[in-house]
């Protein structure tokens, strides 16, 4: 359990695969490299997970099995999301934020949301958001596989949205708001986290918002207990259990928001199970470009109260 | 002997409450498609229906202990007082299960996450424990070894129709990932 719990080492999602920064295109990946590292962090957990991942004849890790894996891994996911309501999360806030930048503006609004995987969220906006005439939803992701799964399931479904293989700051189309859902403590270094938040400088972006998981001394008991109960991969366990023990402090998220993407007025919204002390599983850094900011205070109404110090 | 019915009957709608819960989880996290009424539904139906076959061998059992029951009365007695222990247990877990299910009749978010956090979560954690509380609470009214072996025959099958309906979806899933010939 100690090495599970201990919040210095990657994930095991962090180290299976892995892209090339500027064509995207996969490299491969040493399964023994792999374990090496895990072994330097005493994550024997994690060296068995590896262990046991299909590897070509040259040892290294088999692509299409690695990627079948992660597709697994995704659908997963989505039974918490769908069980914690998350695309209703999402939408309470892109609801009010719509309307704001709506107001004396019909220019379409693109919302992307980076590291989408296979676009739960994307979809789930798209299909039940009611986010209105000339907003655009899209997922990006770097992984190929995740993408195609995610275009094959709107598909599916006929729901209208796009899926791209891309860097999210990259896009050719002009980005209006960034989304994401437990892609921040990937970002380990404060210095990443703030280069990561300037990236959202670019003139076209007015808001965005990022849900990670809350860190408290209860988070990774409850999300163990979660992940055993409702997940059936051990690379669930293991990761799930470890994003919530290396999760950034809302202070961390702040002040790195603050200092990167300096043009926005950035906050912490829904920290607590409001009216009450108790802390949520996952809390949302929000920015949004000071023009726009009291406006959207207003449109939030009740919900404002669960804003902290947005600026 | 009414009152001994009476109790199997309880038992009964409890056992297939749980087996449609069990066909419900055994499916979630399969399915990454938005709208899954119907996928949910059919899970449910056939975990209900396949988990008969798995109340064959203690309903059997129990009617053989009753039929061949040399001194009936007595048995019929401990059965009764063994399944009003089990009831003791079971109950108040079933009842949090329709709480948090009425909760989440609420049309706040918030309220329908805390029932997972609080409830439906914890519930499903410790239900193999509250099973082996429940025949643990029973054999404390019941004298017959016959009472008590019954009682582990049927929280056996309980927990493992949901070992069975897991090794389904994994061999269909396989079914499904075998590249088409």
């Amino acid at each position: 359990m100690r090495t599970i719990y201990s919040a210095d080492g990657p994930e095991i999602s962090d180290l299976i695969v892995s892209y090339d920064g500027l064509t995207l295109e996969r490299l491969p990946v040493n399964q023994r490299q792999v374990v090496e590292e895990f072994r330097k962090y005493e994550n024997n957990f994690a060296m068995r997970v590896v262990e046991k991942l299909k590897t070509t004849d040259g040892g290294l890790l088999d692509n299409a099995n690695i990627d079948q894996l992660l597709i697994k891994v995704h659908c997963e996911m989505q039974r918490l999301a769908e069980e914690f309501y998350h695309g209703n999360r999402v939408k309470d806030l892109l609801v009010p934020l719509i309307a704001t930048l709506r107001a004396g503006n019909n220019s379409p609004i693109r919302i992307v949301d980076i590291g989408c995987g296979t676009g739960y969220v994307v979809r789930w906006l798209a299909k039940y958001g009611q986010l209105g005439e000339g907003v655009e939803v899209a997922g990006v992701d770097l992984n190929k596989a995740l993408i195609d799964e995610a275009s094959r399931l709107a598909a599916e479904e006929n729901i209208q949205c796009k899926f791209l293989q891309a860097n999210a700051f990259t896009l050719s189309e002009p980005t209006t708001i960034f989304i994401s859902t437990g892609v921040l403590h990937h970002f380990r270094a404060p210095d990443d986290l703030t280069m990561f938040f300037r990236s959202h400088q670019l003139d076209s972006v007015q808001a965005f918002f990022h849900f990670d998981f809350q860190p408290n001394v209860l988070a990774p008991l409850g999300s163990w207990i979660f992940h055993i109960m409702r997940m059936r991969e051990p690379l669930c366990w293991h990761d799930g259990v470890l994003s919530a023990a290396r999760a950034h402090s809302w202070q961390t998220l702040v002040e790195c928001s603050r200092n990167g993407a300096a043009g926005f007025a950035c906050g912490m919204y829904g920290r607590k199970y409001w009216p009450t002390p108790f802390p949520r599983v996952f809390h949302t850094l929000f920015g949004i470009r000071p023009i726009w900011r009291e406006q959207f205070m207003e449109n939030l109404g009740i919900c404002a109260r669960q804003m902290d110090n947005l600026q | 002997m009414m009152h001994l019915y009476g109790y199997i009957c309880i038992l009964y709608v409890l056992a297939v409450l749980d087996f449609g819960c069990c066909g419900f989880r055994t499916a979630s996290g399969r399915s990454a498609l938005l709208n899954k009424y119907n996928y949910f539904k059919n899970a449910v139906f056939t975990a209900i229906l396949l988990g008969h076959l798995f109340l064959v061998v203690p309903m059997g059992a129990l009617f053989f202990l009753l039929e061949s029951a040399a001194d009936k009365p007595q048995v019929v007695s401990d059965l009764e007082q063994a399944m009003q222990g089990m009831l003791c247990v079971y109950i108040p877990y079933t009842l949090l299960f329709l709480l948090a299910m009425s909760i989440r009749t609420i049309p706040l978010v918030d309220c329908k996450s805390l029932t997972s956090i609080l409830l439906l979560g914890p519930l499903t954690f410790v239900r193999p424990m509250v099973a082996v509380i429940g025949i643990a609470t029973a054999m404390t009214f019941s004298q017959h070894a016959e009472v008590f072996i019954l009682g582990a025959l049927a929280v056996f099958f309980v927990l493992a129709f949901e070992l069975f309906m897991e090794y389904l979806h994994e061999r269909r899933g396989r079914r499904r990932a075998l590249p088409q010939s």
